[in-house]
């Protein structure tokens, strides 16, 4: 006959030694004797904290006010049987997990199977073996301890992320530094931001350069959650170096693409778009690492257009070439920069929005003037058309120089 | 993502299906490896199938660009379509890898 004894005292157990014997054990039988057999059996184990009852309700009484860490339960006992308890422990979402062993006779063949669908965790055979019932108790409070680390595990990481998602944020400009640079430029800015897992890869900014010149950028690094945040916090600091020709965008850029191709592992990168406004020359001059094809209005112009967005990722190799691009940026003009979550919610293969539909939405919205509602009604449209949580994180900036906002539409 | 895979003289060609996203990348890597131990010239990977990739799947394909330096062998891309081909032009790929439509 297998040597259960043998076998559990060489396993080691899952945790750690002396971790469980505390464990409080109710034993139900409406024997005394049985009560007293059961309770030495589990002493000569290590158990010391024991709980008894003698019927179905005495043991939910005992179970209500003393919630054991395990049951051992008779199925036939007067006033309220085995079956029973189990339902109702099963019922209340404090026990829904609690382990109860049922004890069965052999000859009850056509009750096994009752005490799983009512909700029993194991069984132990009658007459029964003391070695058996020492191991099936030991794997049911084993597993309800891991259980429980698991979960305070996931309590802890989860405050710990959020703790990480403040300080991302805090990586953001504050709405009085976005104010200030509107204020001082002439220019209405308006952002969103929400990262998926509570941690997210894409980082904005904006940047005051000199009187006239402004810098704006979204960057969107490859992957998810914590990995693609931990990039966000090196970009950060490494956009505060002073010797940065922020007034430069192919410049910048070059310089970007040279610091994360260095720290970047293979087959990491990020997307960017980086621009600057100059207000005296009335330019937009841009670099783009394949950001999202940004969409603009220039000048008192009835419809936006797309903006030419192609250009190698950033982080791939240390000597790759960008492009210089200028466009006209006169006072009314407007610019809609966003990350991919825009453009691939719910999905990519069909997503409310592509660049060239999201141009027409927002030709059609005539919100040049007001990029906040730009963006609300946009979130708004994505919000209606796929209601479930978007599964990246989206940034959105959107900007208009104000000034000359031309015919409107209003009337 | 599906993956189908032959062998035609000195270049092994690998056929994608579906989509590529970070749960592919255990996939993708060993595809990989069998093209380098295939000891062909070339790889070629047939995209015609693909209907879509995430930036993880495009970054399998830069961890591909640079086993392919290390082992001597080159990647081309054939038949990109659709939003695949869409986000390979935004990224210039055609910088990276020799593409065929």
């Amino acid at each position: 006959m297998h040597d259960i004894a043998t076998t559990s005292a060489h396993r080691r157990p899952l945790t750690g030694d002396g971790d469980i014997e505390g464990s409080k054990i109710l034993i139900v039988d409406d024997s005394g004797l049985m009560r007293q057999l059961i309770s030495a059996q589990l002493r000569k184990h290590g158990y010391f904290n024991f709980l008894f009852a003698s019927n179905g309700r005495e043991a939910l009484s005992v179970i209500e006010n003393d919630l054991p860490d395990l049951v051992i339960l008779d199925l036939m006992m007067p006033e309220m049987d085995g079956f029973e308890v189990c339902r109702r422990v099963r019922l209340e979402p404090r026990t829904a997990d609690l382990p109860v062993l049922v004890q069965t006779a052999m000859t009850e063949t056509d009750k096994r199977l009752n005490v799983f669908e009512v909700g029993a965790t194991d069984m132990v055979l009658k007459p029964i073996n003391p070695l058996e019932l020492g191991a099936r108790v030991r794997i049911h409070l084993e597993n309800r301890l891991l259980l429980r680390r698991l979960s305070s595990f996931r309590s802890k990481m989860k405050s710990e992320l959020n703790l990480a998602h403040e300080m991302q944020k805090s990586l953001l400009p504050t709405p009085e530094q976005v104010g200030d640079i509107g204020a001082r430029y002439a220019a209405a800015i308006a952002t969103h931001y929400e990262g998926s897992m509570e941690l997210g890869g894409d980082i904005w900014g904006v940047r005051a350069i000199d009187e006239s010149r402004f810098a704006v950028y979204v960057t969107d690094f490859s992957g998810h959650g914590v990995g693609a945040a931990l990039n966000t916090f090196r970009f950060h600091t490494f956009m505060l170096r002073p010797e940065l020709a922020l007034a430069d965008p192919l410049a910048s850029m070059v310089a970007f693409n040279g610091f994360l191709s260095g720290v970047l592992q293979v087959g990491q990168y990020a997307t960017m778009f980086y621009g600057v406004i100059d207000i005296a020359a009335s330019r937009l001059r841009y670099v783009s690492a394949a950001a999202p094809v940004p969409i603009a209005r220039i000048g008192n112009d009835e419809e936006c257009i797309c903006l030419d967005s192609t250009g190698l990722p950033l982080g791939i190799a240390g000597d790759s070439e960008y492009e210089r691009r200028e466009i006209e940026f006169p006072p009314g003009s407007f610019l809609f920069l966003y990350s991919d979550a825009l453009i691939e919610t719910p999905s990519m293969s069909d997503p409310v929005f592509l660049p060239e539909t999201l141009r027409r939405h927002l030709t059609e919205a005539r919100r040049y003037d007001s990029p906040a509602r730009a963006v609300e009604e946009t979130l708004d449209r994505l919000n209606a058309e796929a209601p479930e949580a978007i599964d990246d994180d989206l940034t959105i900036l959107s900007l208009c120089r104000r000034g000359n906002e031309g015919p409107r539409n209003d009337g | 993502m599906q993956a189908s895979t032959k062998i035609n003289g000195t270049t092994f060609e690998i056929a994608l299906k579906d989509s590529m996203s970070f749960t592919d990348h255990e996939a993708f890597r060993k595809l990989i490896v069998e093209a380098g131990r295939s000891g062909a010239k070339t790889c070629v990977f047939d995209l015609a199938g693909l209907k879509a990739i995430d930036s993880a799947g495009l970054g399998m394909f830069m961890i591909a660009k640079d086993e392919a330096k290390k082992g001597g062998w080159d990647i081309t891309l054939r038949s990109p379509k659709g939003p695949v081909k869409t986000i390979m032009v935004l990224s210039r790929f055609d910088k990276l890898f020799t593409i065929h439509s």
